[in-house]
């Protein structure tokens, strides 16, 4: 069952009001805008599971 | 263990990220210390972000919940990445949520998004990086 979800895409003009006004921390516990992550370059973006 | 074998295999491809100018960003749901231990450990030299409210894992819609974690299939891939020598260590972050990658900018640009569908279900590594490189 674990792989019969539908598969989800976004466009980019979908993804960018669910952005609005979300942080992450740096591990300097700096909050940082998300979007702000990409504003300026190319990057690869990796969403881990838990750290373990 | 899943993303220790996640981050050992993004390891590999970093080399060739940065040579095009390319960073490589990793957000996980666990606290800053957590982060910095797995960093060290795993010698992941990306950029490093927590997000424990896990706003930015809704944001992307990425899934989240009991059956995409001890599924079949993430019990099959486990015991895969336990074969290739991968083993949980202490864990900190939410247990229940799912990640994936993704291929962004610069400005308004999303080229490449991939969504675990399960624990162990990720992206494939050439197709990231054709995106990030294209």
């Amino acid at each position: 069952m674990d792989e019969s979800h539908r598969e989800v895409t976004m466009t980019y003009e979908e993804l960018k009001p669910r952005m609005a006004g979300i942080t992450v921390q740096s591990l300097e516990g700096k909050d940082v805008a998300l979007k702000s992550l990409w504003a300026r370059r190319r990057i690869v973006l990796v969403f881990l599971r838990h750290f373990g | 263990m899943f993303a220790r074998q996640q981050a050992a295999a993004l390891r590999d491809i970093k080399g060739e990220l940065d040579g095009a100018g390319v960073a490589l960003v990793a957000i996980g749901s666990g606290s800053p210390e957590g982060a910095a231990h797995f960093a060290k450990k795993l010698r992941f030299s990306g950029e490093m972000y927590v997000n424990q409210d896990l706003g930015a894992y809704k944001a992307f819609r990425l899934e989240r919940g009991l059956l995409e974690t001890l599924g079949p299939t993430s019990l099959i891939r486990g015991i895969q990445a336990m074969k290739k020598g991968f083993r949980q260590g202490r864990t900190d972050g939410d247990l229940w949520q799912q990640g994936g990658v993704f291929v962004l900018g610069p400005g308004n640009r999303l080229v490449f998004q991939h969504r675990n569908k399960s624990a162990g279900d990720h992206a494939d590594l050439d197709a990231v990086l054709s995106a990030a490189l294209g």
